[in-house]
């Protein structure tokens, strides 16, 4: 019973995900794809759910849908963008498009080829194993990636803190 | 067998919550009335019925059966959609929100991340029926909206890390039990720096004044929802209060100790552990229900730049700094 209901959403889950990602890229109109983003990754939060890492779940949504699609919309929504729209669809690079695609995907084949599941791997307290873990373990892997972060901060800062003005005079 | 039985009780568990919920928005509206118009020295509704009570069931009955006019330039789709995306996220925080000892539809680890995480796609709903209502109020309303989501949710976030750091957990029925160890029974007097930061963050979460920008009547009009009507317009006030009421259960559960009350008081007078617990977590939301119309009824409204630089330069900083000092106590004590 359990295991039918579960095969059922994760098929329902995989349809859906590819629908809505064609969604993004094939709709003229940015708000549009934005929508389909949006569910896009409320599907993906939904399938980290359904593999037991809810603590994963909730940081999908919080960082990619609260943070990241939110200041794509607002960026979007303050541009012109009314002259990318006139142009036909990338319909030229579908080629491109398609090989690098296909290279990706038997890249991914031959990685995954000989993984097996192993289930049950994390204990039922997924956070307080992962605070710990990201503390000793992996401590030096995470500072780095904090600084590289501390970068990025301060690089758009610069970057913004340059008025229109200054740059037209240089 | 189990699993259906599972499901049957979780539904009806949550049909039970649902009305509830919607009795007490229907009552809220009501009883922002009365306040605001005892505040102004007005007396507020008291045509229907004995002093103005079936006022909000009137009010309801004239929302679902006005016509649902849809603009003709506007986005027919996302339109219909966007009032939605802001009811389900502000209705699907309160699975999670304990009311009493085991009395919550789902007890999950990451309680509070969830209501954070859930709260923010209520952004969405207002972004998206600004942009698909074609109408140059709804657009700015729902941009100033966006910006100024955005910019509190971290402020909201960063003061909430105090209370965790103290609790050790994200579950938020741990949070409520870690809380009556201490004498005081509440976070609210070591995380007081906290709880203003929430407060403050949590007027800018609902769009309520002193910072309804989104919906500044006066500039505006009413914002992001100016070209909605009948049952479409009430979704969006529906979310509105919905989202009052979450972030009013939040502050009570985080820093006022939720369903119980101080260990203190019980020694002293023993009648009050008699009470049951919904009793005092319902006190305590309706407290910060109150709040809002309090300071509706005594603020005026902050400039658009005033919003962003307390935000930004007030808020987050106190924030950080709450952590950096619970941090240090913690480690020290």
């Amino acid at each position: 019973m359990n295991q039918v209901i579960e095969q059922i959403f994760y098929i329902y889950f995989f349809i859906s995900l590819t629908v809505f990602s064609i969604g993004v890229i094939a709709s003229r109109n940015v708000i549009h794809s934005a929508f389909f983003l949006l569910i896009f990754l409320l599907h993906v939060a939904a399938i980290f759910l359904f593999l037991n890492a809810e603590f994963l779940m909730i940081i999908q949504i919080i960082v990619y849908v609260g943070g990241v699609l939110a200041l794509f919309i607002f960026a979007i929504m303050i541009m012109n963008i009314k002259e990318e729209l006139k142009h036909k669809r990338f319909v030229k690079f579908s080629i491109a498009g398609f090989s690098v695609g296909f290279l990706f995907l038997a890249g991914l084949y031959i990685f995954l080829r000989g993984v097996k599941s192993s289930e049950n791997v994390l204990i039922k307290s997924d956070v307080t194993l992962l605070g710990k873990l990201l503390y000793s373990y992996y401590f030096l892997p995470f500072e780095i990636l904090s600084l590289v972060l501390l970068i990025a901060l301060i690089g758009g800062i610069i970057i913004a803190r340059k008025t229109p003005f200054d740059r037209e005079v240089k | 067998m189990d699993t259906l039985y599972v499901i049957a009780i979780t539904i009806l568990k949550t049909a039970i919550y649902f009305g509830i919920l919607m009795l007490h928005v229907a009552y809220a509206t009501y009883a922002e009335r009365k306040v605001i118009g005892h505040i102004q020295l007005r007396l507020g509704p008291t045509v229907v019925g004995p002093h103005g009570l079936l006022q909000p069931i009137a009010d309801v009955v004239k929302l679902i059966f006005k016509e649902d006019i849809i603009p003709l330039k506007v986005d027919r789709v996302v339109f219909k959609i966007a009032p939605l995306i802001s009811l389900t996220a502000s209705l699907s925080t309160f699975a999670v929100i304990p009311v009493d000892k085991n009395w919550v539809i789902a007890d999950i680890n990451i309680g509070l991340l969830y209501v954070i995480g859930i709260a923010g796609i209520g952004t969405y709903g207002i972004i998206f029926s600004g942009w698909a209502s074609n109408s140059k109020y709804a657009f700015l309303g729902s941009l100033r909206s966006a910006a100024q989501l955005i910019s509190y949710e971290v402020a909201l976030g960063l003061s909430l890390v105090g209370v965790i750091l103290m609790a050790e957990s994200f579950n938020l029925t741990e949070i409520v039990n870690k809380q009556t160890e201490y004498w005081y029974g509440m976070f609210l007097f070591p995380q007081i720096i906290g709880y203003f930061v929430f407060v403050v963050a949590m007027l800018a979460e609902t769009n309520r004044l002193p910072f309804d920008l989104p919906e500044a009547e006066t500039e505006l009009v009413a914002g992001y929802f100016v070209e909605y009507s009948g049952i479409r317009f009430s979704l969006f006030y529906l979310a509105e209060y919905l989202a009052m009421f979450c972030m009013s259960a939040l502050a009570t559960i985080c820093f006022w100790g939720g369903w119980t009350i101080p260990p203190i008081l019980i020694k002293i007078l023993p009648v009050l552990g008699a009470i049951p617990g919904i009793i005092w977590f319902l006190l305590k939301v309706y407290f910060h229900i109150f709040l809002f119309f309090w300071l509706r009824g005594t603020l005026p409204r902050y400039r658009y730049d005033q919003l962003m630089a307390i935000g930004w330069k007030v808020l987050i900083p106190i924030a950080l700094l709450n952590i950096m000092i619970t941090s240090i106590l913690k480690y020290y004590l």
